[in-house]
């Protein structure tokens, strides 16, 4: 399988055969494209709706990476949620999300 | 009036990370920033990947840009938000500046000016598409204003023209929020965006990239209805018999981004034809002492993390500049795209001088030089250079023997 690395701006074309990473340049590229053989993973970005008028939607995003298969539920869950405390950047919106022990966390602060 | 050392005008990354730096450097400093809230462009970029060099983690734009926005407030910084910069002009031995605000006029003095104005989107009247001029025709970062800042989303079915980096963006954005992308055209035969741009948000979603195709025509009265794609042929025509309708009600432009440069060139700053901003020299001065450059503003990058790297450097060097000395111009060769710095001043510190360059095509393999008097003073090889993928090289030019008469060139041969 050939792939092009995700995990930084550098993009690192990579091949995968029997496990066997090449083309990778650090380690962190040689754990995604095991992952993507076998459970291909991603952070989701989006952003929720909030009851402030200054700002109608928050920005969030998975603190760590789900299941790609999973996005389509995240995002599901992302647009039933609406939040209405005065969350910071950092903040956590929602725990451990679509059944991984991932949470939602808030991306800026609500001014 | 109030009277600062330096004045950044633009309060996004890259007029923050040099307010940051000019404050440490000694500086009074002050911010100028036309919009409510300071951070820029970063506020609507929801997406991550931001951060990976400047703080080792991949932040989403937001939480790069608060982070940034706190170092500031930490420091004896003066932001003036909702004020819009009028008039730059040299005066006595520093500057001018005259703003709007909500106060009304505003007049400051500044012994030296950062122009952190950051960069603004082509259009569609800039790439002559014909037709009607119905609503739902958008630039990429007007769309990501409307989902990520005011949560409307502004398509049903789209079809987005041109692949830079904030079009293959919003065309994952978009179909994350339901809306259905029809495709991403390019006319070009190769993608503008970052690669890992095309495999995230397009592969990622099933979105067919059609490269060497255009945007022919659109159609609607009040809101679009259709538009007519085609392919193009090597002189970038559109090619008679390919034409095929595609029925949306949004059409995304992604089609390029141009250094905002009005302030600069009121002051007559010498413009590059290359990077299209501030032609400048190792310590990002322009062609006017006292003015510096830095972030998109002087060259668009793709990366936030070299804006901050640039920018920081910039309102360093703002805060004790030194007038224009005995200057080497660094001429383009073969192979390069764009770069900076285009000068170098035999007057300041060459030991450390940040390179920023684009090749001029697609590389699988390459050899970057600097020639000095026609001799090889440098060297560095790269696998696969990319136009849309800027690259950073640090070099030490004190150590190339440049005098005021040398000639300097740098070019990429491939190998």
């Amino acid at each position: 399988m050939e792939l092009v690395c995700i995990v930084c701006p550098k993009g690192c074309r990579m091949t995968v055969e029997n496990g066997v990473v090449t083309g990778n340049t650090c380690k962190k590229g040689e754990a995604f494209a095991k992952a993507e053989a076998t459970c291909p993973m991603r952070t989701v970005c989006s952003t929720v709706a909030t009851a402030f008028e200054s700002m109608p939607v928050l920005p969030v995003r998975t603190d760590g990476e789900i299941p790609k298969s999973k996005i389509a539920e995240l995002m599901r869950f992302i647009n039933g949620i609406r939040v209405t405390e005065k969350l910071h950047r950092g903040d956590v919106v929602a725990k451990s999300v679509v059944g991984t022990d991932v949470d939602l966390i808030a991306t800026a602060t609500i001014y | 009036m109030k009277e600062y050392d330096v004045i950044v005008i633009g309060g996004g990354p890259a007029g923050l990370a040099a307010a940051e730096s000019a404050c440490k450097a000694g500086a009074k400093t002050a911010v100028i920033e036309r919009e409510a809230r300071l951070g820029g462009i970063l506020k609507q970029c929801v997406h991550d990947g931001f951060g990976l060099i400047r703080f080792g983690e991949k932040l989403a734009g937001p939480e790069y840009a608060e982070r940034y926005i706190d170092f500031v407030k930490a420091l004896p910084v003066d932001c003036y938000a909702l004020t819009f910069v009028t008039r730059l002009v040299k005066e006595g031995e520093g500057f001018a500046v005259t703003c709007v605000s909500r106060e009304g006029m505003l007049d400051f003095k500044a012994k030296s000016i950062v122009l952190a104005t950051g960069c603004r989107e082509r259009t569609a009247k800039q790439v002559l598409i014909q037709g009607t001029r119905p609503a739902g025709v958008f630039t990429a970062g007007t769309a990501q204003n409307f989902v990520n800042l005011m949560g409307k989303m502004p398509a049903k079915k789209c079809v987005i023209l041109g692949s830079g980096d904030i079009g293959l963006i919003m065309a994952r954005r978009l179909t994350l929020e339901g809306a259905e992308v029809e495709g991403v055209y390019e006319v070009k035969p190769e993608p503008s965006g970052l690669t890992r741009n095309i495999h995230q948000c397009l592969h990622d979603f099933g979105i067919p990239l059609h490269l060497s195709h255009t945007v022919t025509r659109v159609f609607g009265v009040d809101r679009l209805t259709a538009v007519e794609v085609a392919e193009v042929d090597d002189r970038m025509k559109p090619v008679k018999g390919t034409e095929r309708i595609v029925e949306c009600d949004a059409l995304i432009l992604s089609v390029g981004l141009i250094p905002e440069n009005e302030l600069a060139e009121s002051m007559g700053v010498k413009i590059n034809a290359f990077t299209k901003g501030p032609d400048c020299d190792q310590t990002y001065m322009t062609s006017v002492d006292g003015v510096f450059s830095a972030g998109n503003a002087l060259n668009v990058f793709d990366l936030v993390d070299y804006v901050s790297e640039c920018a920081a450097d910039a309102g360093r060097n703002a805060a004790h500049p030194a007038p224009s000395g005995k200057c080497v111009r660094l001429e383009r060769g073969k192979g390069i795209l764009s770069y900076v710095p285009h000068r170098i001043d035999l007057g300041k510190p060459q030991d450390r001088v940040v390179f920023f360059f684009r090749s001029a095509k697609d590389m699988d393999r390459a050899t970057l030089r600097i020639l000095a008097d026609g001799k090889e003073v440098y060297k560095k090889k790269f696998a696969f250079l990319r136009p849309p993928e800027m690259q950073r090289v640090e070099m030490d030019f004190s150590a190339f023997g440049l005098n005021a008469g040398s000639k300097l060139s740098v070019e990429l041969e491939e190998n």
